[in-house]
């Protein structure tokens, strides 16, 4: 059974006045346990929206979402439910942080859960070993760390929960190249310690692809595609006629492939890039 | 959405009133609240009230806005017309009951209350329903700075205001995002007594804070890159003019303010 | 040719007491030099905490030397009578867009500069309007700034500063919390001052892909000038440029995995490099 499902759903902001927007149509999607699912999509596409509705921020408007085979929206206790089966952190996820310590900080999730001592220590603990918070960070104050520190505090804050499923929105935004890797790296470890799910969302193809299954393209308030990466990837073309980014090298080989090489186009490492040049070298391409 | 809120009560709009000079219409606004208390009976008081229907009635501003803004004192102007009722004690008696003593000078001062409460809550309203807070600020700055020992205090005052006014959506939006965050993170802002639900609140409010302590420090940054340096030397790229109407308006108050003197001195005081 | 803005051996520290006797002085940047010309456009990369943004406030006087000297047209950012003049000259646009406008109404936040520099009326509107058009931004002078994008925003802010006419505009991690939309906006902006009015620009990010477009590039990493050249000569360093916590263009790398001939930063150019070599 999969883990999360929509069923039908559709979201309008101000329904019933002349402001009235769609901002998400007809979603129909399933997620299997385990998977590392991508959501991209530019600015208003709807995939904020989309996550806010998986852990009962917002509801929706018409259809149904199920957590693990639950209905969230059956009454307030699978609503609650679902509030700590699926882990939402937002954006800039660093200015939500206000306790003393990071320790505190990070046990303000379980804390609410209604967990003994105990259990919300270790929780805290092994979350923060997933971050990288050292033990030292732990009784500083939140706010004498830097940026990435505190990135980090905060996304620790929500994997200290436990969830099912973690969404992260634009985990990475803001931050330098080093940042952005250390950042992916180690939500790519969690998954694969924990076995759980989770899903990233951003406006770059280049930096999920380094990570997930599946990547779910969002345009308009629907899906475009939701595909693995190299199968989204062979339609690079309509990704970047939806305003995304993709790739340089994939640039490259969208390039060749107009002038009429017969290059693969869903190719988006430089390690790719090589050997399919390799190939068309030795076996010799025909220049019209 | 929360952000999309008008700021203020300002009702946009393209009367006579709402393109007069907002400088005019807060001299006018102030003459005429201090002619509301010139008033000795009710023929003066009449004539207030009369110009001021002229005023909403050219505003274009519904009869229902207009007494929403009565609304929220209601329960003040009956409070001052009760104990007005009860404790002026002139004129002639007209109800002695064990310890209430209510007499004709009670229930003329009382509804002469009603009256002009109303009347000093309507005129004002009437400017911010006209006047958006943007002009009112810029209103009062450009006015007061003629005065020069005023200038920089009115100056500072004016540009807090207006920073103010510009980070209030901002502030709300993010307001709504940290709700949200620590919501997700299982917080309960919903349920509990008064105290709970304002402990609950401290994970929004701390975040909050803090965030505009940094947005105060980086907007400080910002406006001293583009030289600013307080009032001094410091010129305005709309500068406010007087128009015709303007010159309207002031006739219609002075002409108001004229017609109150005469009829306190025709008819006889009441008040 | 007097050069607008000059970094002469800069050094500077946010530490309270500087004591260079006991050597443990942490400076954000050090020996730092460079030279902006009219006309140029130069890049400044470096990893979060390399230094760059001490660099930006360090050129209008934010922040003063604590050895060395910035120099902007002849002035040092020392003489404290005349930062006034200093900031006309090198106007800075910052990372967050909303933490830089003022005013509730677009044009309004773009005469603030002016406004400042007490110039009249007439003045201040031509510059307005001028400004607005030069970022595409002059039918939204009468929009609150708060319903506009980010990019929006940030274009606003630009605005802003070239209504003050400055020589050269330090743009500051200005698109770093922007999504790719509005950075491409704020990109192409930038290119156009520069391109068609001449400005010298200062661009400061932690994106390669922004930096193939300058002159020269400036990598920073610790407060000290890592590397300097034109964006090919930099990019070339493919593993020094990773191990400052950077990318190179893959472009590049691409080109010089495959041994390809030529300065190659763009897809372009890499397309063509290839279709030469498969041709022969």
């Amino acid at each position: 059974m999969s883990i999360l499902k929509t069923d039908n759903l559709t979201y309008k902001y101000s329904v019933g006045t002349p402001f009235e927007v769609t901002a998400l149509k007809d979603i129909n999607l399933e997620i299997e346990k385990g998977e590392l699912v991508a959501v991209i999509g530019h600015t208003g596409s709807g995939k904020s929206t989309l996550i806010q509705h998986f852990n009962g921020l917002l509801k929706p408007t018409e259809g149904k979402i199920f957590v693990d085979g639950q209905d969230i929206w059956e009454s307030k206790k699978t609503l609650k439910e679902a509030r700590f089966k699926v882990g939402l952190c937002f954006q800039y996820p660093e200015y939500q942080l206000f306790e003393e310590t990071v320790f505190a900080d990070i046990a303000f999730g379980p804390k609410n859960m209604g967990l003994d001592e105990e259990d919300i220590e270790s929780r805290v603990l092994s979350a923060a070993s997933f971050t990288g918070v050292t033990e030292e960070m732990l009784e500083k104050s939140p706010f004498d760390l830097s940026g990435g520190e505190k990135r980090r505090v905060a996304i620790a804050g929500v994997m200290a929960m436990e969830p099912e499923i973690l969404i992260l929105d634009e985990p990475t935004s803001g931050l330098d190249p080093k940042g952005r890797d250390a950042i992916l790296k180690m939500i790519r470890d969690y998954r694969d310690t924990t076995g759980s799910t989770v899903m990233i969302v951003s406006h770059s193809m280049e930096d999920v692809a380094k990570i997930a299954t599946r990547v779910l393209v969002m345009n308009h308030a629907e899906i475009m595609s939701f595909d693995t990466v190299e199968e989204t990837y062979r339609h690079a073309d309509s990704l970047i006629s939806v305003g995304l980014d993709v790739p340089q090298i994939t640039k490259v080989f969208l390039e060749l492939k107009r002038r009429g090489i017969p290059v693969k186009s869903n190719i988006y490492t430089v390690d790719q890039a090589v050997s399919e040049i390799d190939r068309l070298r030795k076996e010799g391409v025909s220049l019209c | 959405m929360l952000k999309d809120i008008t700021i203020g009560q300002f009702f946009p709009g393209n009367s006579v009133i709402h393109r007069m000079d907002p400088r005019m219409k807060l001299i006018l606004t102030i003459v005429y609240i201090v002619i509301i208390f010139l008033c000795k009976n009710f023929w003066s008081l009449g004539l207030v009230v009369l110009a001021l229907i002229i005023v909403v009635a050219l505003s274009k501003i519904p009869v229902k806005v207009i007494l929403k803004s009565i609304k929220p004192i209601a329960i003040i102007i009956t409070f001052t017309a009760v104990l007005n009722m009860f404790y002026v004690r002139t004129g002639d008696p007209l109800l002695d009951w064990k310890f209430i003593h209510i007499t004709t000078g009670g229930v003329i001062t009382a509804v002469f209350m009603i009256i002009r409460i109303c009347a000093l809550v309507v005129a004002s309203s009437l400017l911010t329903y006209t006047t958006s807070p943007t002009l009112i600020t810029d209103g009062i700055e450009q006015l007061f700075s003629k005065f020069k020992f005023m200038r920089n205090g009115v100056h500072t005052i004016a540009m807090m205001m207006t920073i103010a006014l510009r980070f209030i959506p901002t502030l709300i939006e993010e307001f709504e995002k940290i709700t949200n965050a620590q919501k997700a993170r299982g917080a309960d802002l919903e349920t509990g007594n008064l105290v709970q639900r304002a402990k609950a609140l401290i994970p929004v409010l701390v975040p909050l804070f803090i965030t505009s302590f940094r947005r105060a420090y980086e907007l400080a940054f910002a406006m001293e890159c583009r030289c600013y340096h307080g009032a001094e030397g410091r010129t305005r790229m709309k500068l406010m003019k007087y128009t015709k109407l303007d010159a309207f308006g002031f006739a219609f108050i002075a002409l108001a303010t004229g017609g109150v003197v005469a009829l306190n001195i025709f008819f006889q005081h009441v008040i | 040719m007097e050069s607008i803005l000059k970094f002469d051996g800069v050094y500077f520290t946010y530490d309270d007491e500087v004591d260079e006797t006991q050597g443990n002085v942490h400076w954000a940047v050090s020996d730092l030099s460079f030279e902006v010309n009219p006309g140029d456009f130069i890049a400044v990369l470096g990893h979060n905490g390399s230094g760059k943004s001490t660099l930006a406030k360090l050129s209008n006087a934010i922040l003063i030397p604590d050895k060395g000297e910035v120099t902007v047209k002849g002035i040092s950012t020392k003489d404290e009578d005349r930062t006034l003049e200093i900031r006309q000259h090198v106007g800075m646009v910052f990372q967050n867009p909303d933490n830089q406008i003022v005013a509730t109404v677009v044009e309004e936040d773009v005469a603030f500069g002016p406004e400042n520099l007490g110039l009249p009326p007439e003045e201040i509107r031509r510059r307005v309007d001028e400004a607005l058009k030069a970022v595409g931004m002059y039918e939204f002078r009468e929009n609150e700034p708060h319903k506009l994008s980010g990019g929006q925003k940030q274009r606003v802010a630009i605005a802003g500063i070239i209504a003050m006419q400055p020589e050269c505009v330090v743009l500051d991690e200005s698109t770093a919390m922007l999504d790719p939309k509005g950075r491409r906006e704020v990109m192409d902006t930038v290119r156009k001052l520069h391109d068609e009015l001449g400005m010298a620009v200062v661009f400061i990010t932690h994106h390669m892909d922004e930096a193939a477009f300058a002159d020269k590039v400036l990598v920073m990493d610790k407060g000290k000038v890592f590397l300097t050249g034109t964006p090919y000569e930099v990019f070339r360093h493919v593993d020094e440029i990773r191990g400052v916590g950077l990318d190179v263009p893959q472009a590049t790398e691409l080109a010089l995995a495959l041994g390809l001939p030529g300065d190659i930063l763009t897809y372009g150019e890499c397309a063509d490099a290839i279709m030469h070599s498969l041709e022969n």
